[in-house]
Parts: structure tokens; sequence; C-alpha cells
């Protein structure tokens, strides 16, 4: 009896439905609940460290986060730019857009970066990740971020 | 006439003791906080997950009454980025014996553990 209110609980709060089947996050203790932000972060995070991936997010995105910055303006969804995440109750789905580094192979770091985000996810979350879909929005060429130098003095 | 302020009023109660609700509210809190891992409270944005009374106000955590005359208790937290659900079983455990050793662990019926968000560790400067 415990255990199917600890069900109709986990099924109630849940964002997608998942068939039925009983979330891993679920007890007859209690429930777990991982707010969409911190799946969010995890996968920047996650992606972000992965070798060759320069930065994350659209071109307005990072033209605004990179304004922001200089103004010395800290925006709190800095860090998730350029990801997007449906949490279910035992998985999620991330789709990502990233900025390689030119000169790096884009299959080889779109996988490294699917499996470092589906790594991070899955154990610090315990939410399996069937699919990460990746972006690449762009390339980083050295000295593209190299702030201007005044034209005048 | 009307009586003197002071000298013949009776003396004033103490403030009442806090409800079963908040006690279990409150040690929910203070054991969820000593868990390695666990950096905050949250309120939510509008600062509606609190349990209060005259007395205090607990934000992150709410003890709710049940039907059955028992109390289910959520807690919203911010943790580091560690693994999420031995770390929401820890806080589950120690507030289970938080609450007999307080003598309520039978109005306990169960403890939601909600993470509401990680905070890497070059952002801990920041909170």
């Amino acid at each position: 009896m415990a255990e199917e209110t600890a069900a109709t609980r986990v099924t109630s709060r849940g964002s997608g439905g998942d068939g039925g089947k009983e979330s891993p996050l679920a007890s007859q203790r209690g429930t777990t609940t991982i707010n969409d932000l911190v799946v969010t972060k995890v996968a920047a995070i996650a992606a972000r460290e992965t070798s060759g991936v320069y930065d994350l997010g659209g071109g307005a995105a990072r033209a605004l986060g990179a304004m922001t910055e200089r103004v010395g303006v800290s925006m709190s969804d800095d860090r998730s730019r350029g990801v997007s995440v449906e949490v279910g109750e035992r998985e999620a789905a991330v789709d990502l857009t990233i900025v390689v580094e030119y000169g790096e192979s884009i299959p080889k770091v779109s996988d490294a970066v699917r499996e470092n985000v589906i790594k991070r996810i899955e154990g610090i979350t315990g939410l399996s990740v069937p699919e990460v879909n990746i972006v690449v929005n762009d390339l980083h060429f050295p000295g593209d971020a190299q702030p201007e130098e005044s034209r005048v003095s | 006439m009307t009586a003197p302020l002071t000298g013949s009023q009776p003396p004033r109660p103490d403030s009442a003791a806090p409800s079963e609700r908040v006690l279990l509210a409150r040690l929910a809190l203070d054991a969820a906080r000593d868990v390695p891992g666990v950096i905050s409270a949250d309120a939510g944005r509008f600062g509606t997950r609190v349990t209060a009374d005259r007395e205090e106000r607990l934000p992150g955590v709410l003890a709710t009454a049940l039907a059955d005359g028992g109390y289910a208790v959520e807690l919203y937290l911010v943790c580091e980025a560690v693994p999420l659900h031995p770390l929401a079983e820890r806080i589950r455990e120690r507030v289970e014996r938080a609450a007999a050793s307080a003598g309520l662990a039978a109005a306990l019926r169960y403890v939601d553990v909600a993470i509401e968000d990680v905070v890497t560790p070059d952002e801990t400067g920041i909170r």
C-alpha cells in the first residue's frame, strides 16, 4: 500500500511519463526529486570539461554572455546556456549546442561530449540518459576571443 | 477605574511550545544541513517553501499533516555536485534518526528530498 502511495507521488510530480515503471528515485520512505536545473547544470559542466569544446550556446547567447561578463554582471543561466533538457522520472534527454575548436574532429568531440554527459548525469542524478543530441553551432579559431585593441590612443 | 498596567496583571504565559509539525520540520532541516554535501535549504523563488509558526520560520522545509495523523516532510535543498541519490538516502536516514531520538519517529511518515540546484566548487564562493 505504501509502495503504491510513493509511486503515485512520483508520478504526479514527474514531468514526463515513463510507462508506469517505478522510478529508482522513489522508495517507501520518501521520494527524491531532482530539479531540471540540476540536470541542465551537470550536462553543461560535463560538456565544457570535454577536450575540444570551446563554448556552449548559439551565437546570440554567447554574445550576450560575453557582454554581461564584460560589464561585470553575472547572469544566473550563463552556466547552462546551450543546454536544454527534458527530465522524466527515470530518464533525461539532453540537447546541446556547442562550439568546437577549429582542427578538432567534430565526430570525435561529439562522441566524447555525449559519453561524458551521459556518465556525469547518470553518476550524479541516477537518471539514465537515452539520448544526447548535439548541434555544432560554430568553430572557434585561435584569436577569435582576443579582446579588440583600441583604434585610438 | 482602570487597573494599573503593571503589577496586578497576571503573569504572561510563556510562548506556546512548538507543535509536533514545527518540531519535525526543524529537526529535519537541522539534520539535512549536517549531511556532508548539502549546501543550503531553498525556500523557492517566492519563498513559499517554509514551515513557520509565531516563533520561527524554517525556509526550505515543509512539514504537512496527513489524514492518518502523521506528518510528511519535504526538504528543498541545494547540494554539491555529488551522486544525488545516495546523498538523498543519507539525508533521509539522518532525518529519521533525528526524529527517533526526539521521540517523533511515530509521527514521521516519509521524507521527500528535492534537489533544487547543485553548486560547483567554483560557485561555492559566490553563495
